[in-house]
This record gives structure tokens, C-alpha cells and sequence, in this order.
């Protein structure tokens, strides 16, 4: 039995990345998501290909960052894959979502940037960060509210 | 990045005719932004009618124009569409800036 499956490779350019985000809405959409579902996926796609684009790559093009969406149960298992530098498992397992916790007195202090992972952790149900054999793979789960799950 | 500004009273209204605000168009968006700041600009209302996706990066920028401006100055946005609404709340932006439906409200607002 087939399942709902995609797989998408943009180059390393930041211009590149809307391209992925864009496709992976369409799958979530086309796969039952809702609309609000696959705007808040989209958002996750494009925050970590960013990340490959600019931490993995240092911002070089020329370089594949892989995306693959697929449908099971009723939930999306989202990869997001790079061959560049790897990221750092421990910081990944720490959460960021305090980076969210914004105190309007102190606007000096608030950071303009490193909010993509508290937003990924935010909208997603799982993340998981694994690096191996040249590859990274940045891992998403999220549990969607169709009435069919018959993937 | 394209964008439009008009003075009205105080304000410089900035409109922003980009549908994505994402990581490829901030360092854009700074850019002229600080133009209009280095004109003398520190107070704006930024209509964002327009934009229908925005990211961390693309808000990051956005704060780091108010950040520019600082207390002397003020940044209103106008004109968020429910994605764009729902990321400023997520990301708790919505505490930080003054939001409003339209330019008119928010100018309404400052009189």
C-alpha cells in the first residue's frame, strides 16, 4: 500500500526556501490538513530549511537541503535534511521556547534572531535532531485533525 | 523588497508590496527601512495588508527597526492578515507592537 509521500531538494538559497515551504502546504493540504494546519507547517518547513541554508551551508549555495513530507495514522512526519555542518544535538534537546517569552519593558534585550526552533516547538508535537554518516536530519511530527485517516 | 511610503502627520506610513516576509527578503527590508530612518524617519505605521506569510527572520527584522527607532520613535502595524496575525502572537510580538486593522485606525489612534 502506497502512502502519501513527497520529497522535495531546493538548492542552498534562502531564495529557494519559499519554493519547499510552499510545496509541503500543498501536500499537507491536499493530504486533509486544514488550512490553518498547513500555514503553521509551512512556517516549520521554511524556519528549518533556513537553518540548513544558513548554519548547515553558512549561507554557500550550490548545496541540496532535502525535504520529505509523508502521511501516516493520521499524522505528518516532516525531514529536513542537510550535508553540511551539523548542528548541535544537545542544544536541540534543550527547549527554546523561553526564547518566546518576550518582556515589552526590555526592548533591548530581546533577541531579533533564534526564534525558529521555539516556533517550530510551539506548532509541532515532536522534533528529533539526528546526525549521521555526513547527513542531518532535523525530524517534525504533527498529529492533524482530519476525519479520514485512512493512511 | 518593494515598498511605499507616504507621510501622514507624524507618521510615515510604509507599505510593504511583498506577499512573503521571509529570511530572503529581511536583510531587504532593513535596508530600506534605515534609509528612511537615516532621512529622519523614527515614526511608522507599517501596513502589512499585503503580506500573506511571514517568518522569524522577517519578524526579527521588523523588531530590529524598533529597535533602531527606540523609545523616541514608534512603530504601529496595520493590516495583518490571520497568518501573519497568528505569527506575531505565537512569537508573543503581538506584546511588544501596537497593532491595528488599518493605517486610518492607527493613525485615529495617535491623534
Amino acid at each position: 500500500m502506497l502512502l502519501p509521500k513527497m520529497t522535495v531538494v531546493v538548492e542552498s538559497r534562502l531564495e529557494c526556501v519559499p519554493l519547499a515551504g510552499t510545496m509541503v502546504r500543498a501536500f499537507c493540504h491536499a493530504s486533509g490538513a486544514t488550512d490553518v494546519e498547513s500555514e503553521q507547517i509551512e512556517v516549520c518547513i521554511m524556519e528549518a530549511v533556513n537553518n540548513c541554508v544558513v548554519h548547515a551551508y553558512r549561507s554557500e549555495p550550490g548545496h541540496p537541503v532535502e525535504v520529505i513530507a509523508a502521511l501516516q495514522g493520521g499524522e505528518f512526519r516532516f525531514e529536513v535534511c542537510d550535508q553540511g555542518k551539523p548542528g548541535n544535538p544537545e542544544m536541540l534537546r534543550r527547549s527554546r521556547r523561553h526564547l518566546l517569552d518576550l518582556d515589552p519593558a526590555s526592548l533591548e534585550a530581546m533577541p531579533e534572531r533564534g526564534r525558529g526552533l521555539a516556533i517550530i516547538e510551539s506548532i509541532m508535537d515532536g522534533i528529533e535532531y539526528v546526525t549521521s554518516g555526513g547527513k542531518n536530519c532535523f525530524s517534525m511530527t504533527k498529529r492533524i485533525a482530519c476525519e479520514s485517516t485512512k493512511y | 523588497m518593494k515598498i511605499e511610503a507616504k507621510e501622514a502627520g507624524r507618521y510615515l506610513v510604509v507599505k510593504i508590496h511583498e506577499q512573503r516576509m521571509g529570511a530572503d527578503r529581511a536583510a531587504s527590508f532593513k535596508d530600506e527601512m534605515s534609509k528612511l530612518i537615516d532621512q529622519g524617519h523614527t515614526a511608522f505605521v507599517l501596513d502589512l495588508s499585503e503580506v500573506k506569510f511571514i517568518d522569524s527572520t522577517g519578524l526579527g527584522a521588523i523588531l530590529s527597526i524598533l529597535k533602531r527607532v527606540g523609545k523616541s520613535g514608534d512603530i504601529l502595524v496595520t493590516g495583518t492578515s490571520d497568518t501573519v496575525a497568528s505569527m506575531f502572537k505565537l512569537t508573543r510580538m503581538d506584546r511588544v507592537f501596537q497593532m491595528y486593522s488599518t493605517v486610518d485606525e492607527a493613525l485615529s489612534a495617535r491623534v
